[in-house]
């Protein structure tokens, strides 16, 4: 009599082996991993911190080194040099918005957040290469020319921010991040979190702790981190953030909750976003929020899209508050798109987002809502390409948006698309080719920020390795002035 | 392209990579071919590539919350391919049918006649077996693979899985019993026709 484990063991007998392109993968995915980690990490390297360009160059250059491995060619569009003029008629305001980028001749090691309240006052955060602050993470840097030339603002002593900045003017500025207070016991520093903001174009700041609220028995917030901030007004301020939960005998997760002030950060209100795995007995692995980001085109109504990735399965949500963060509806994506980010919302009622599949590496697909976040639908609009892995969108108007991607495939090529008739037809917007010391075109765009007088700012990074750490570049579209 | 000091443990390898992240290579390298080769056998090569390649990046980003107790990391890598898995659960069984089916359909003139009754009846058996597999519950499926297939403990399969010890001897006692029975009764109901139903 043959026992039934005996011939499940021989249902199983096959032993097949890794190739060695699989292994070669492997290591290029945990090469991206830590880089992006180590990228992101500045100080406390533990705390749960993505951005969404970094999220986005990750699922990107996993997907070029897959495709590479299997061997497969994709044909790249158009090659990126379409003329401008040959695109839809242009209005008025559009001829500034096709004002060719030039690239910022500042050293950035890196660079996480860009911001432009007006045609010519940007904000930064990022750490450049001469910075003379001896900081582990970001600093801020202002610009009085739309993004060409930049000065490092001199942060409180102890504090630096990291990718949460909003500026409401030339001169008011609020920012999530964190303060050194001194070692722990086991040496280690002790870094908390705070809020900071500044009415003087960042002459001087005001720092103020920023909350950990207990909720509930198993909602006790800690390591919370700004990963998005909406200040529509010197007082009011939305933030997206991931923060860790538990309590005594469940495991640590990590949900994104959204907070809100309306007395310049004295005192916040706490939601954590519906819809995500609650925390379970017996410890174990939970969800990790990534790539998430927020838009909110008034002080009532926001946005907000992350990937949740609990074992077992990742998925893209995306939420809708119309009062001011009290209650929020989950909005619902079309069947097959389980990732969905990042996006933005030029009014209440009016939102863009990427998305595509987890897993695929490629969010290809362009949707757009109608009703403020609550459905949303595929849009296949005259211009676009379909091989394009978008890492960014800016809608700062109804009519006129940016978006920012690398073409699929081997040959990775940084694109921007403009399209100044509310996303019914894009235009391929030229890039240098020429950027950095490697004399290199962009490989990659962390971020794309257009403003309402369509002032535009790139984050990118240049192709080739550069041998100082310098490894991002800063590009705009803004007029230079005479 | 070994792993980085012999002596060292997964969980060593672990604990310096929350201050060197590139020391996880070391558990990359230990550790990546026997994941593959769960993975190949459960939903096949081709996703097994992509899902090994995710358990680890998943356990790289979890790895300030492993239990620096535990010497060795195969039953929590172990735990988190199994939880992948769960996504590729219609392949899975899909791959048991058909190895189901091309079991139950062995040519009888492949070889020699000698012991021809025992190995078309060993053949049956196998494909019973396959396709009872796939019927099982999921929860009792990843209990025995880990035991049975991949040969942990139950102490090490309750860690992988994230439950009690005593819950894993149940589902792996309740899924030789479901084993048992339902490929006795399979047998008598006529393998070929079942795999149909269930295929269709």
């Amino acid at each position: 009599m043959v026992d039934e484990l005996q011939l499940l063991r021989e249902v199983f007998k096959s032993e097949e082996e890794p190739s060695a392109g699989a292994l070669e993968l492997m290591h290029g995915r945990l090469a991206i991993a830590i880089e992006t980690e180590e990228r992101l990490s500045g100080k406390a390297s533990h705390r749960v911190r993505t951005t969404l360009g970094s999220r986005q160059r990750m699922v990107s250059a996993v997907a070029a080194a897959a495709a590479l491995i299997v061997g497969v060619v994709v044909s790249l569009n158009g090659s990126g040099t379409q003329s401008v003029a040959s695109a839809s008629p242009f209005r008025l305001a559009s001829l500034v918005t096709v004002q060719a980028f030039q690239a910022s001749p500042e050293t950035v090691q890196f660079a996480n957040h860009v911001t432009c309240p007006t045609s010519t006052n940007c904000y930064l955060t990022a750490r450049f290469m001469n910075a003379p602050t001896a900081s582990a993470g970001n600093n801020v840097y202002s610009s009085t020319d739309g993004g060409s030339t930049w000065q490092e603002l001199a942060l409180p002593s102890g504090t630096y921010v990291e990718t949460a900045l909003s500026c409401t003017s030339s001169v008011h500025c609020s920012a999530g991040g964190s303060k050194y207070e001194g070692l722990d016991a086991n040496d280690k520093p002790i870094m908390n979190p705070v809020f900071l903001s500044t009415s003087n174009g960042g002459e001087s700041w005001t720092v103020q702790p920023f909350p950990t609220p207990q909720l509930g028995q198993f909602e006790n917030l800690f390591s919370p981190f700004i990963t998005s901030l909406s200040c529509p007004s010197s007082e009011t301020c939305e933030a997206l953030l991931v923060a860790n939960f538990g309590g005594p005998g469940y495991s640590t997760a990590v949900d994104n909750v959204f907070m809100r002030t309306d007395d310049g950060g004295q005192s916040w209100s706490t939601t954590i976003l519906p819809g995500q795995p609650a925390p379970r007995s017996g410890g174990g692995l939970m969800n990790s929020p990534m790539n998430n980001g927020m838009s909110c085109p008034s002080t009532q109504v926001c946005v907000a899209s992350a990937l949740l990735s609990p074992i077992g399965g990742a998925t893209s949500i995306v939420w809708r508050t119309d009062d001011g963060g009290a209650t929020w509806l989950v909005g619902s994506l079309p069947d097959g798109l389980t990732s969905a980010g990042p996006l933005s919302c030029p009014n209440s009622l009016h939102c863009w987002i990427v998305a595509g599949s987890y897993g695929k590496g490629s969010n290809s697909q362009l949707l757009e809502s109608t009703d403020g976040g609550a459905s949303w639908s595929v849009r296949s609009p005259q211009g676009l390409s379909t091989t394009i892995n978008w890492g960014s969108v800016s809608c700062p108007t109804d009519n006129n948006c940016w978006l920012a991607g690398e073409v699929t495939g081997a040959n990775r090529e940084s694109v921007v698309y403009a399209s100044n008739d509310g996303g019914q037809t894009w235009t391929n917007v030229p890039l240098p080719s020429t950027i950095g010391a490697e004399s290199a075109p962009l490989k990659g765009i962390d971020e794309v920020d257009c403003n309402t007088t369509l002032t535009c700012v790139i984050l990118g990074i240049p192709a080739g390795v550069s041998e100082n750490g310098v490894n991002e570049a800063i590009l705009t579209n803004a007029v230079p002035t005479s | 392209m070994g792993a980085t000091g012999s002596e060292l443990t997964d969980s060593d390898d672990i604990a310096a990579s929350l201050v060197d992240p590139q020391r996880f290579a070391a558990v990359v390298d230990r550790h990546f071919a026997e994941i593959f080769r769960y993975l190949a056998r459960r939903v096949g090569r081709d996703n097994a590539e992509d899902l090994g390649a995710e358990t680890f990046i998943v356990a790289f980003s979890a790895r300030n919350r492993y239990d620096p107790s535990r010497a060795n990391a195969l039953p929590w890598l172990y735990g988190i391919a199994t939880n992948l898995i769960r996504r590729h659960r219609r392949t899975e069984v899909r791959m048991l049918m058909a190895y189901a089916k091309a079991a139950s359909q062995l040519d009888p003139d492949d070889g020699s006649t000698e012991g021809l009754i025992a190995r078309l009846d060993h053949a049956a058996s196998l494909a019973r077996v396959a396709s009872v597999f796939a019927d099982l519950d999921p929860d009792q499926r990843d209990a025995l693979c880990l035991v049975a297939i991949v040969g942990l403990g139950y102490a090490e399969a309750s860690e992988a899985l994230d439950i009690p010890v005593g819950t894993v001897h149940s589902r792996v006692a309740r899924a030789r019993t479901n084993l048992r029975d339902l490929a006795a009764y399979s047998g008598q109901e006529g393998n070929e026709d079942s795999i149909a139903a269930r295929e269709s």
